[in-house]
């Protein structure tokens, strides 16, 4: 073995966490060389001093400075860049959906009333308007309003209007069915299942 | 304990943490405290500063659990943090040095033996005139027991560097052992 073979072998050792005093090879090559020897000499003292070096006890307040300068308050993990991401991205959905849901819901008033006003039965022609007769007629019966849906789908036997509350629902469906999925998804994203599943 | 049921344990504690239970973070505080407390210790040499370092360690490790890589090993990244925060101070020292108090400085709670307590003096005097990061590779890796892969990681240096880093530490505190060990010899040879 060379020197430099014997200060590889010494490096390979220290790495390998083994003494090097107790390679074969190295203890030959230090006790025909006294400059090796000297040095394996160095390095032996080296990791004795290591060990040597006194265990250190941290202070047993340690836990309670950290909590106490955590506070309650600020005790929650602040979310990650990853998390805000998510957060963004809920959002943009939420302001996407809003918009495309208020048009289809304006679409959709548009068509139903083009259909209402297909479905319209010919109107007879104008007879003189009999203001007195009319008003003796109204004062004369009572109106009572069908059973709910009736009237809108066409069945009903009271004047033919429109069921306010049914159109209005019916109107509104696009909106409630993307904001309803904006919504998931962001309840996804912030939402307490998500918690468990976090790095 | 074996090694997958302690991550297990270790995931478990930081989900708990992420959650804010007070007791949790206690108890990871107590489970590293040591390690942590130990490299702010070595590598400041000042009792106060280490437990300065360690609390605001465990405080900016708490608050960023949550990007902590759960594939990874806590303690090599807790110690990278800790090793950021005795670096900055370091560097805070060489700029504007203050007077320590000697008390501060008293290296060990729990003294060795005679005759070893010499030798580790020397050693702690070998490390405080290492480069920062020449120390800090030569700690993680003889004190902290940590692997080249991990120091590299937490010194954010190549593999190679980090070994590198550890050898000439090595070469450094071997040559300072033997001047000191000359300079005590050399009364012996004059008598």
């Amino acid at each position: 073995m060379h020197c430099t073979e014997f200060l590889a072998g010494l490096q390979t050792a220290l790495d390998e966490r083994r003494e090097p005093h107790t390679a074969a090879a190295l203890a030959a090559h230090a006790a025909a060389c006294s400059h090796c020897a000297e040095q394996l000499k160095d390095w032996v003292e080296l990791l004795r001093a290591t060990r040597e070096l006194p265990s250190v006890e941290a202070p047993v307040g340690l836990a309670s400075r950290v909590l106490a300068e955590l506070g309650p308050a600020r005790l929650h993990v602040q979310p990650s860049r990853a998390r805000l991401w998510q957060y963004a991205v809920a959002a943009s959905l939420l302001l996407i959906a809003l918009p495309v849901g208020w048009m289809l819901r304006k679409e959709n008033v548009a068509k139903r009333a083009l259909l209402a006003e297909r479905e319209r039965p010919p109107t007879p022609a104008a007879a003189p308007f009999d203001l007195l007769g009319e008003a003796e007629r109204l004062l004369s019966s009572s109106w009572t309003p069908g059973p709910r849906g009736a009237e809108a789908a066409g069945t009903g036997d009271g004047p033919r209007r429109t069921n306010w509350e049914h159109d209005l629902r019916e109107s509104f469906e696009p909106v409630t069915r993307s904001t309803s999925a904006a919504l998931d998804v962001l309840w996804q994203a912030v939402g307490p299942e998500s918690e468990g599943t976090r790095s | 304990m074996n090694d997958a049921a302690e991550s297990h344990e270790i995931r478990g504690l930081v989900q708990r943490c992420c959650r804010g239970e007070p007791a949790a973070v206690a108890s990871f505080v107590e489970r590293f405290r040591d390690r942590v407390f130990g490299l702010c210790f070595r590598l400041l040499s000042h009792r106060q500063d280490a437990e300065d370092m360690a609390q605001e360690t465990f405080v900016r490790a708490i608050r960023s659990l949550d990007r902590w890589d759960p594939a990874r090993a806590l303690e090599p990244w807790l110690l990278t943090i800790a090793g950021n925060r005795c670096r900055t101070l370091l560097a805070a020292r060489r700029r504007r040095p203050v007077l320590c108090d000697d008390a501060d400085r008293l290296p060990d709670p729990t003294p060795p033996a005679h005759g070893a307590r010499e030798l580790a003096e020397e050693l702690r005097l070998g490390l405080e005139g290492l480069r920062a990061e020449h120390r800090e590779a030569f700690l993680l890796f003889h004190d902290q027991q940590l692997g080249y892969a991990e120091i590299a990681a937490a010194l954010d240096c190549p593999l190679g560097t980090a070994k590198t880093w550890v050898h000439r530490a090595r070469l450094e505190l071997a040559e300072h052992l033997r001047r000191r060990r000359i300079i005590e010899e050399l009364p012996d040879a004059l008598h």
